[in-house]
């Protein structure tokens, strides 16, 4: 029987012995003491991806990663840039705007039931708005973090 | 010396009040990912400040004991835990609630977190001062060779390839590594950023490395985010209780490991967790289903890190050492009303000390019924609501709880980039337990060798500083046990059935 290589693990594999040898390069610039934890886990770290990447070859991995059903990965990615975004934008727009704005589009993105509609992003919005300001007043009134106010005057 | 005058002012209705209120508050709070217990207490000292030293005492106690409980929500219904503690709940709690167990989880939490806060806060009535005097002979070596006896989890931690899980541990390890050293100020790997000088803060990274990929995959499917529940619409109590029943001597086990280290100052409830997780899947004969949903997996966690709010207390109270950060901010607020912790706290204080602790063990038996409640209507609101509902409201709770942590949106940025990464790991077989544990436990085991290096090098003896003491060597002993315990237990096993005549399994 041929072999399946996991060639995404075996990729993941090498990109952290690769971030293993970087950290145990740089160890070289710390003192004696600082030193010997990031080398001796960089040197783990690239046994072990190493060894995995050895071992995909001897024994042929776990075989490829099966898809779960039917998976729309531009929705997982346009998920993941929203999160970016909103904490880029935080500080300079404030809790309430960019709250808003990433409910309204996260509601979209998980929303695989309806098609996107005016009405639907005002139902979206009207959500948001309600959930921003229980937020905001919860944690900024009673829990005392102070949340960005950004571009409003609250 | 235990009087019952104590239970009886424990139990006054302004008492009774501010436990259910306490216990409710901390509840939620502790719920919520990135709202510690630590936070929990702290934002609400102030309001104990105006009650009688013992009803304030009573009611940061509840808070704290009720957080530590809330922690086990998140993680059962969105994989996310709470607070640090709740981590290793996630390892099974979660899938039981993903195949519609959800209120069994709960259920199963509610009593392990009632059954380990009773034992730790009895450990506390009648064993402190003996526990305190153990605490002290807990030096930097034995924190050293605890953290490490922890990493020996990674083996239990790590679903298919070992390899891959001792590569997610090394990687965890590395990254608590960045940031400013704490011994020696070495400045590692924050290639200039500022954000990065603190280091990657651990709640950030937990929420990061658990809720961002279980966001990402419910954006990506249209499959529910957990299955509507199985049996009817009560607690399952029976049911749980039976299992409970059935697994008692977990129970206990994981409760008295939970007390015995939220007595090691630093230690806390996440290390006790993953402790009594790594024990009771060694020990279980239903190991195998451990990580897949199996109710002796919460059991054991939620045992072990309710119990340490009761040894969390012992050096705290006994020594004026806080156990954990929580214990910091009581201690605080206890010497505000005026109490002073101490050895002589026990003997001249008594009124107050025991007055709370009948308190904390009657805010323990109310999470029971107020635990319940609230489990119920999350876990069918989480399985109910729509995913457009859900998913925001998920990630509104992810940004500002890693923002909250410091008031920093780094930590929210850097929450966000680990959750991406986790996503990739673990898309690819490198679960993020294992990264979890390593980012963790870093921290302790370095601060504990390059200390107790540190000394052995001072004393001329550094090879009798890191094996010479007596509790090094059985916690070496232990991780020697825990890592060739199938070898021992093959061998043994084998020769057993050669002594009575049977074939080999």
């Amino acid at each position: 029987m041929s072999k399946r290589y996991d060639v995404g693990s075996m990729v993941i594999s090498v990109c952290l012995a690769l971030c293993g040898l970087f950290a145990w390069f740089h160890a070289g610039e710390f003192s004696a003491l600082g030193g010997i934890f990031p080398k001796t886990f960089a040197i783990v770290l690239i046994i072990c991806s190493l060894g995995y990447v050895a071992a995909c070859f001897v024994k042929g991995g776990d075989g490829e990663v099966q898809a779960r059903g039917s998976e729309q990965f531009w929705r997982g990615g346009a998920l993941f840039v929203v999160l970016l975004l909103w904490c880029l934008l935080l500080d300079k727009a404030g809790f309430l705007v960019t709250s808003v704005i990433s409910y309204v589009i996260l509601a979209v993105l998980a929303d695989h039931d309806h098609a996107v509609s005016v009405k639907r992003i005002l139902i979206h919005s009207g959500l948001g708005i309600v959930i921003a300001v229980i937020f905001y007043i919860g944690f900024s009134q009673f829990l005392g973090v102070p949340l960005p106010k950004g571009i409003l005057p609250f | 010396m235990f009087g019952i005058e104590f239970l009886l002012d424990a139990l006054t209705p302004m008492n009774l009040l501010l436990c259910v209120i306490g216990v409710v508050a901390g509840t939620i709070i502790g719920a919520l990912p990135g709202l510690s217990a630590t936070m929990a207490v702290a934002v609400l000292v102030p309001l104990t400040f105006s009650m009688s030293p013992a009803s304030a005492l009573i009611m940061l106690g509840a808070i704290y004991t009720g957080a530590i409980y809330g922690g086990s929500f998140a993680a059962i219904l969105v994989n996310t835990p709470g607070t640090p503690s709740a981590i290793a709940t996630t390892f099974d709690g979660f899938p039981m609630a993903k195949r519609g167990d959800g209120d069994l989880a709960v259920t199963c939490g509610t009593i392990a977190s009632v059954v380990g806060g009773i034992v730790g806060a009895l450990f506390l009535l009648f064993l402190a001062p003996l526990l305190a005097e153990f605490a002290l002979r807990f030096g930097p070596v034995e924190y050293f060779w605890l953290a490490l006896f922890g990493l020996t989890l990674i083996s239990a931690l790590s679903e298919g390839s070992l390899l891959k899980g001792w590569a997610g541990g090394a990687f965890g390890m590395l990254c608590s590594t960045v940031g400013v050293a704490v011994i020696g100020g070495d400045v590692r790997y924050t290639f200039d950023s500022e954000l990065l000088l603190g280091g990657i803060d651990i709640v950030s990274a937990l929420i990061g490395l658990y809720c961002v990929p279980v966001l990402i995959d419910l954006v990506m499917t249209r499959a529910r985010h957990l299955d509507l529940p199985k049996k009817g619409k009560g607690f399952r109590f029976k049911e749980a209780m039976g299992l409970a029943i059935h697994d008692k001597f977990n129970l206990v086990r994981s409760a008295v490991i939970g007390t015995l280290v939220g007595i090691l100052p630093g230690a806390g409830g996440s290390i006790a967790s993953l402790v009594s997780y790594s024990e009771a899947k060694r020990s279980s004969p239903r190991s195998a289903n451990f990580g897949k949903g199996e109710p002796s997996g919460v059991f054991c966690t939620e045992a072990a890190n309710n119990a340490t709010v009761g040894g969390g207390f012992i050096p705290t109270l006994v020594l004026g050492i806080p156990g954990t950060p929580p214990d910091a901010v009581i201690m605080g607020a206890l010497l505000v009303q005026g109490v002073k912790t101490g050895p002589a706290l026990f003997s001249e204080g008594g009124e107050i000390v025991y007055t709370f602790i009948y308190g904390l063990l009657l805010a323990t038996l109310l999470m029971l019924p107020v635990g319940l409640l609230i489990g119920k209507y999350a876990y069918r609101s989480i399985a109910t609501f729509s995913k457009s509902i859900l998913v925001p409201v998920i990630a509104f709770m992810c940004v500002i709880g890693s923002f909250a942590i410091n008031n920093n949106v780094g930590d929210s940025l850097m929450m966000v980039s680990l959750g991406g990464a986790g996503w990739i790991l673990n898309r690819y077989g490198f679960p993020p337990s294992p990264i979890v544990l390593g980012i963790i436990l870093g921290p302790i085991a370095e601060q504990g060798f390059v200390q107790s290096w540190l000394i052995g090098a001072a004393g001329g003896n550094i090879l009798g500083s890191f094996f010479g003491r007596p509790i090094s060597q059985i916690i070496i002993a232990l991780i020697v046990l825990v890592l060739f315990y199938p070898v021992f237990s093959k061998t043994i096993l084998s020769k057993l059935n050669l002594f009575i005549g049977r074939a080999p399994q």
